[in-house]
């Protein structure tokens, strides 16, 4: 009897929860009035999708509530999603059409994207063509640019640069005020500021690599002046003789010279520790620091450039992008101008640690108060767009040719030819239609 | 006549009861994992990418280019390696835990299955990073105590021969909690007399083990051995975890593809690659082996015993 | 001979000490290889991120603070998400549980056609990962409107394969001529599942409890997809947002995993507790 009266008042309380919950099911969808605004008769949401980021998120907020009062009528509805899933939630709303009107995406997803009909241009009555040309650094928004209309504006903006660890540098007899300028140079002191027991194993490295996309793609980007993709061609040039000489020198620093080892300190924070002398990472990594080792003591430099050539270095960005489904477009629009605008800038920066995109606010002096920030600000200047069409597929492609000479020594020249018939059948699939 | 008439529709009206009784489940198969199935089946016959073109029809190409990817090949090889190298392990570490915390004078029983238990719990992503360094070549404490043995102290997750190994000790820890648990319950079962009329007998305790336990439990390790090669062939978190702690500073199948698993696979082309349609074509064929696996196993270990 | 003193299995007359220190020996390396990472995530949890990432790395926190926890409940609304975990997970608990009974003991205790075929069909859905059913299941809960509500998170868990199968192992040990002799006396088919039927299977209702709370508990990334707000969001989503684009903020992602751990310890503690104790007040079985 105890057991028939225990499972029936479990049955009991499941069915109460189960008429609860959908109680409160209903009110939910009634509420959360998605695209169709019934809140009021003449409000318009907007919703909008961003990854989360511990200080972006807030600004962004803020931002929010300052577009709703200078713009009544219009209502900002924020989420921010995990970064490791946001592209599974963005991609699985697109395939059912509920996703927001406005989200985010990196700029090398924008061409498929827009060729895909998920994006829709900026309306000119927003925002004109010229305008944004005038305004933005043009390695910005050039990948989110299609038969002269623009399909989204910059965000999270980030270059390569040179992290130099003062004290191990000076160590080793150089000076922070004199960073290496060129790849020989650079190799050399690399070297030097390499540190190996008598038993043979790391005990410093020269160049922290844990980020090894930043150094692969710097090194070709600057070899090939910024021509890495062809897309009238559909190739990529990274195999030619010239692009050998980016890959060649990555054998030379990782193969020959060692000044890494990818056993060493396998999947730690090598420079925030203090046991890497060099470290090539976006600016966004002046925060990490401050957080992970608060004491180290760094210099900023520009990445050294290849003998014979200016110096360089590669700039990564994301968009804010419209969904074509969304039904106030003019709105969203808006909302994203402002999110572009000086002053969302201005907030970004100073809470963020982000950069800015607008060349007006590369003049202003009080964005930039160190000399870290002046190089910072330098690197902006001298960016060149990443151009690959797609992330993660290219990565891999990518990874697996530094891997291949890295860890299996293989000839430069056969994993590099491999990886660029793979990345050319990746982009022929891609642009083929 | 009446009396054969009357056993049938006795009959037939049990296996009307049994139908009722499962049919609450077969609904919400039917709801949340039969319709979904159909539709990713039917994904899976298109070029879908949810980032590029709308979708194109092309029938079971994505099968057939399957067969010729050289990741695909990889990715069957790696997960049938940990395959075997995790579930007898499993088994055998939590049989053996399992006869251990049953034993009568043994104390504090409740304390070391909850200990046990604990990595079963634990979340995937802080246990990851503990393992990572645990593993880690120049300074984490497995080569430590290596080194102090003299023994070759290899380069774990940055070398292709050593991930995977290191990532298996990971998974064995994770599920033994999970099998010790199960087959703690199937102990519970085995009623005390049987072992009271052996004992009585004269039987010893090895004998005992053979003849009463083993066959005793064998619904429970059918069980758990099923669970934990359907959960070998769906293996993520770990290798995921481990590999870079996301995608975003390494290489989702670890150094040269050796710790690729089948699902990292899936998910790899479905949601990082953006090709719905190719993924879903795996993901079917993934299921038709672990369909196949586990007819198998059951036709092998499944022994009905008389009581 | 006292049925108390019963032997279970690989022991004599008395326990052999070599026996139990050896059992003891293998039980306590064990545990240290087992606690290992929870001990270090709750050091962790108190320590700042400097201090987190050093090689070698301190057990005891050189500077204790309790800063990470304290952030971790002011970024993410992390009370509102435990009880919305809380709600879910004790939903899909129930479902999972009465589901699966009832399946287990319709397959193993009954005959009717097509039994095999749809066990098998029933068992397939463990063996397809869920990101290939998401976006299906995605547009389902679209269709019936119940994106980014309670039902909406638990709809897709309500009933669990495992379960089904775990359950139907145990049924398979129960005698029939139990069952067949409550027939002969004349209980309903009801009656006999809840009086006869489950009170046997204490462990394994109390084993499938446990791993269905700690599984439910932890997922993340189904209700990651179906909510769109606080309303309905649940901890291990919460857990989630401490992995950013450049890095992950370690010390609060082990803060939030500490207290986002403890009630599965605890639940697990009290009910295991629970079966081991179902048993022995019974005393005899079968």
């Amino acid at each position: 009897m105890k057991a028939v009266k225990k499972f029936i008042s479990m049955i009991l309380v499941l069915l109460l929860i189960l008429t609860t919950i959908a109680g409160c099911g209903k009110k939910a969808t009634n509420t959360t009035g998605e695209k169709t605004s019934e809140t009021t008769k003449q409000e318009i949401v907007i919703k909008h999708w961003q990854h989360h980021h511990e200080a972006r998120t807030p600004v962004v907020k803020e931002l929010a509530q300052e577009f709703e009062k200078s713009h009544p009528g219009i209502k900002i509805e924020f989420e921010a999603i995990p970064y490791d899933s946001y592209f599974d939630k963005l991609t699985t709303a697109l395939s059912s059409k509920t996703a927001a009107d406005v989200f985010q995406i990196s700029a090398l997803q924008a061409q498929e994207m827009i060729a895909g009909g998920y994006l829709q241009p900026m309306p000119e009555k927003v925002m004109s063509s010229a305008e944004i040309r005038n305004n933005f650094l043009d390695w910005t928004v050039s990948q989110a640019e299609k038969d002269g209309k623009y399909y989204g504006l910059p965000t999270d903006v980030q270059t390569i640069v040179l992290f130099i660890n003062n004290e191990l540098y000076k160590k080793a007899g150089f000076d922070p005020q004199n960073p290496p300028k060129d790849w020989n140079e650079f190799l050399t002191q690399a070297k030097k500021g390499t540190i190996v027991d008598s038993q043979g194993k790391m005990q410093q490295a020269g160049l922290d690599t844990r980020y090894k996309w930043a150094v692969y793609t710097l090194f070709i980007y600057q070899i090939l002046n910024g021509n890495v993709v062809d897309l009238v061609n559909k190739k990529v040039n990274y195999d030619s003789p010239q692009g050998l000489e980016a890959w060649n020198f990555i054998k030379r620093l990782m193969v020959d010279e060692k000044v890494d080892s990818p056993e060493f300190m396998q999947g730690q924070f090598k420079f925030e520790l203090g046991k890497a002398m060099f470290y090539l990472n976006h600016p966004v990594t002046v925060g990490r620091i401050k957080q992970m080792a608060p004491d180290l003591e760094y210099t900023v430099a520009l990445p050294p450039a290849p003998t014979g050539h200016e110096q360089t270095t590669i700039g990564h960005n994301w968009l804010y992008v419209v969904n074509k489904e969304s039904k106030n477009s003019e709105a969203a629009w808006e909302w994203v101008k402002f999110l572009a605008s000086e002053e969302a800038q201005r907030k970004f920066i100073q809470k963020a640690g982000d950069l800015p995109s607008l060349k007006s606010l590369l003049e202003d002096d009080s964005l930039f108060p160190d000399d870290n920030a002046k190089v910072i600000r330098e690197s902006l200047k001298i960016a060149v767009p990443t151009q690959e069409l797609g992330e993660n597929d290219v990565n891999q492609i990518r990874d697996e040719i530094w891997t291949k000479i890295v860890l299996k020594q293989a000839s430069v020249e056969d994993a590099v030819k491999q990886g660029a018939a793979a990345e050319n059948a990746l982009m022929q699939k891609k642009l083929g239609k | 006549m009446l009396g054969v008439r009357k056993k049938l529709s006795q009959e037939q009206k049990l296996a009307w009861v049994g139908v009722l009784f499962v049919l609450p489940a077969v609904i919400l198969f039917v709801i949340s994992v039969l319709i979904p199935l159909i539709q990713a089946f039917y994904m899976s016959l298109f070029d879908w990418s949810t980032i590029r073109e709308a979708k194109k029809f092309i029938f079971f190409k994505n099968y057939i280019d399957m067969f010729h990817d050289p990741k695909f090949i990889k990715s069957v090889a790696v997960t049938i390696m940990w395959t075997v190298g995790v579930v007898p392990t499993i088994i055998f570490l939590s049989l053996m835990l399992a006869l251990i915390l049953n034993m009568k004078s043994l104390r504090f029983k409740g304390l070391f299955r909850t200990i046990y238990f604990v990595p079963v719990v634990t979340n995937m992503v802080a246990a990851s990073f503990v393992w990572r360094w645990l593993f880690e070549p120049s300074h984490g404490v497995i080569n430590y105590f290596l080194s102090l043995l003299n023994l070759p102290q290899p380069g774990w997750l940055a070398d292709p021969q050593w991930a995977l190994p290191a990532m298996m000790v990971v998974g064995v820890w994770k599920q033994i909690g999970f099998a010790m648990v199960i087959f703690l319950a199937g102990l519970q079962t085995i009623p005390r007399d049987m072992f009271e009329a052996a004992y009585i007998d004269g039987a010893s305790g090895l004998t005992m083990l053979r003849k009463i336990t083993l066959p005793l439990l064998n619904p429970t390790i059918v069980f758990t051995s099923v669970m934990l090669v359907i959960n070998a062939f769906r293996v993520f978190t770990i290798p995921y975890v481990m590999s870079a702690g996301g995608f975003t500073y390494g290489e989702p199948g670890g150094p040269l593809d050796s710790t690729r698993v089948f699902v990292i696979h899936i998910y790899d082309y479905g949601f990082r690659q953006f090709e719905l349609g190719y993924a879903s074509a795996n993901a079917f064929f993934l299921l038709l082996v672990i369909l196949i696996v586990t007819v198998l196993q059951f036709k092998i270990l499944e022994k009905p015993f008389e009581y | 001979m006292n049925i108390k003193e019963g032997v279970y299995l690989v022991e004599a007359k008395r326990t052999n000490p070599l026996l139990l220190a050896f059992a003891y020996g293998i039980l306590i390396v064990g545990s240290i290889w087992m606690l290992l990472p929870l001990v270090w995530m709750t050091s962790a949890a108190f320590k700042p991120m400097s201090e987190i990432i050093q090689v070698p790395p301190t057990w005891i926190p050189k500077h204790f603070t309790l800063d990470n926890i304290k952030q971790v409940f002011e970024q993410v609304p992390f009370a509102r998400y435990f009880l919305n975990s809380i709600i879910t997970t004790t939903v899909i608990v129930f479902s999972v549980l009465l589901t699966s009974t009832m399946a287990g003991y319709g397959f193993a205790k009954f005959n009717f056609k097509g039994k095999r075929i749809l066990f098998l069909f029933i068992l397939s859905s463990l063996m397809i990962p869920f990101q290939v059913r998401m976006i299906p299941l995605y547009q389902i809960s679209q269709q019936f409107g119940i994106i980014d509500t309670y039902i909406g998170v638990v709809f897709p868990w309500l009933f669990d394969a495992m379960g089904v199968f775990l359950m139907h192992q145990f049924m398979l040990t129960i005698p029939n001529e139990l069952i067949e002799a409550a027939r002969i006396d004349g209980a309903s088919e009801v009656r006999i599942f809840f009086t006869i039927v489950l009170p046997q299977l204490k462990s394994a209702i109390s084993t499938l409890t446990i791993f269905t709370f700690s599984w439910s508990w932890e997922e993340f990334l189904w209700p990651l997809i179906i909510s769109n707000s606080d309303r309905v969001r649940t901890l291990p989503v919460g857990l989630q947002y401490f992995s950013e684009q450049y890095g992950i903020n370690i010390h609060w992602q082990m803060a939030g995993a500490f207290v986002a751990v403890l009630p599965v310890l605890i639940v697990f503690f009290i009910m295991q507790k629970q079966f081991v104790e179902g048993i022995t007040l019974t005393g005899m079985k079968g």
